[in-house]
């Protein structure tokens, strides 16, 4: 009896020291808790245990010029904008796409790169679309909560091209592309950035290319002050000294 | 990277979801005892409060409960730390399981024996401890071996709130590797291997708890 009850004790203890620490909140804290989705390469993933990436590298300036720490935690990517949302993240990267909607719930940095949008297929089945006219023929898988969906309901649906109902779903990029090498689906949405990565290890080519549509910022809670330092750090960092950061990865 | 390679990687994860696994299965038992005590002993009206509670965790998604508690709660005030949120979703829910495993457990019990006991003077709390309890504990362990799989299941919804459990690691080495069949195979020997181990302890207790005589099977 007395071990069952001590088991009790130590188990009630855990929950309340659990729920202790959670509570306390460092005032000022030069750590900045960052939240990220390790499965956007190259803007964000992770090699050997290490988080790496453009964004990474951006950010990681900003926090050596400014003197402040990183705690970073992977989220999925809805987890990933649910933690900035809800303030438990200071602020999230992996390639977010500037959207209206999250303008709502959250802020945004300028925008730091140019991102294009492409409908990649398998090379052996070479589809290759001239305009959007012959789009709803083809089955197009996308990852779940990314930005595509809502440029394809304000976009595409009203002008009769493509339905957001036609489209199938993933948990993320990872498996919309084995879908696509198994068959299951003609034409996966990707990111102009991670389809780069993935044109190097996959037989796939792009099939269509949306262009000058999609800007990637970095995200941040409501009213952050962050975020206004750092705008002010890609100011005093410079286009060109960005472009470089950039290149690094891209190519 | 070799297959051993892959392995070795994705276990970096296993402590956490071993950690999310027990964490949410004590949570869950300590939920279903006390619902299914607190059954027992209490009123018409606890019953009816507590058939409503079941209800609701039983019909509510493990994914819009868990976000609601961790992304949802800080909005009046209260910050939850991942791994309690976990606990008070997927440890909540299966709870609610675990009290109708614990139901269906009470009433394979011979009423001649709670009749006897209440012959001999038996408070109701008496009867509970000493005749009901002890059997519907035993009564349970299949239903409770089965419970336990799916909260080892469930743990990969704590990458949703930042826990880098193995199908994290998982999906971090496809997006790197595009080696999915063979990491998805990996993880599943994982899974595999944490089921056995949870399952060769479940037998250690049952064993050490059997009866001599009674309920041999």
């Amino acid at each position: 009896m007395t071990k069952r009850r001590r088991f009790l004790a130590a188990f009630a203890l855990g929950l309340a020291f659990v729920t202790v620490s959670g509570c306390g909140k460092a005032p000022a804290s030069k750590v900045i808790n960052v939240a990220v989705t390790p499965a956007s390469p190259p803007n964000l993933f992770e090699e050997n245990g290490q988080t790496k990436g453009l964004d990474y590298d951006l950010f990681d300036g900003y926090c050596k010029a400014r003197g402040c720490t990183l705690n970073i935690t992977a989220y999925d990517f809805q987890g990933m904008l649910g933690a900035v949302v809800s303030r438990k993240a200071d602020v999230a990267f992996s390639g977010i796409s500037i959207t209206e909607p999250r303008k709502q719930v959250m802020d945004f940095s300028k925008p730091y790169m140019d991102n294009d949008w492409d409908l990649v297929s398998m090379k052996s089945r070479n589809i290759k679309l001239a305009n959007l006219d012959t789009l709803k023929n083809y089955s197009i898988g996308i990852a779940r909560g990314t930005a595509y969906t809502d440029f394809i309901k304000t976009e595409l649906e009203p002008k009769g091209i493509y339905k957001v109902d036609q489209l199938k779903l993933y948990p993320t990029n990872s498996e919309a592309l084995t879908d696509l090498q198994n068959g299951q689906v003609d034409l996966v949405f990707l990111d102009g950035t991670v389809a780069s990565v993935y044109r190097k290890k996959l037989p796939i080519q792009d099939s269509y290319v949306f262009e000058g549509i999609d800007r990637l910022g970095f995200a941040f809670p409501k009213g952050s002050q962050l975020r206004v330092d750092f705008d002010k750090y890609l100011d005093e960092l410079g286009p060109e000294k960005r472009q470089a950061i950039i290149d690094k990865w891209m190519k | 990277m070799s297959f051993i390679e892959i392995l070795q990687i994705l276990l970096q994860g296993a402590g956490y979801t071993l950690l999310i696994t027990f964490s949410c299965a004590a949570t869950a038992l300590v939920v279903g005892l006390a619902i299914a005590m607190a059954r027992e002993l209490g009123g018409a009206w606890i019953s009816a409060v507590l058939s409503a509670w079941v209800y609701v965790f039983r019909g509510v998604p493990m994914l819009v409960l868990l976000f609601v508690v961790f992304f949802g709660l800080p909005g009046i005030g209260l910050d939850v730390p991942p791994l309690l949120a976990m606990m008070l979703s997927l440890g909540f829910i299966s709870g609610a399981y675990l009290s109708e495993v614990f139901r269906g457990a009470l009433a394979a019990i011979n009423p001649n024996e709670v009749l006897a006991a209440q012959a001999m003077g038996f408070t109701r709390f008496e009867t509970l401890r000493l005749i009901k309890l002890p059997q519907m504990l035993r009564f349970s362990v299949p239903g409770m071996i089965n419970e336990l799989t799916t909260v080892l299941k469930y743990s990969p919804f704590a990458y949703t709130v930042g826990l880098p459990e193995i199908t994290k690691q998982a999906m971090a080495l496809v997006a790197t590797t595009m080696r999915g069949i063979e990491i998805y195979v990996a993880i599943g020997l994982i899974y595999f291997a944490i089921y056995r181990l949870l399952l060769s302890f479940v037998r250690l207790i049952e064993k050490r708890y059997a009866v001599p005589g009674f309920a041999e099977e």
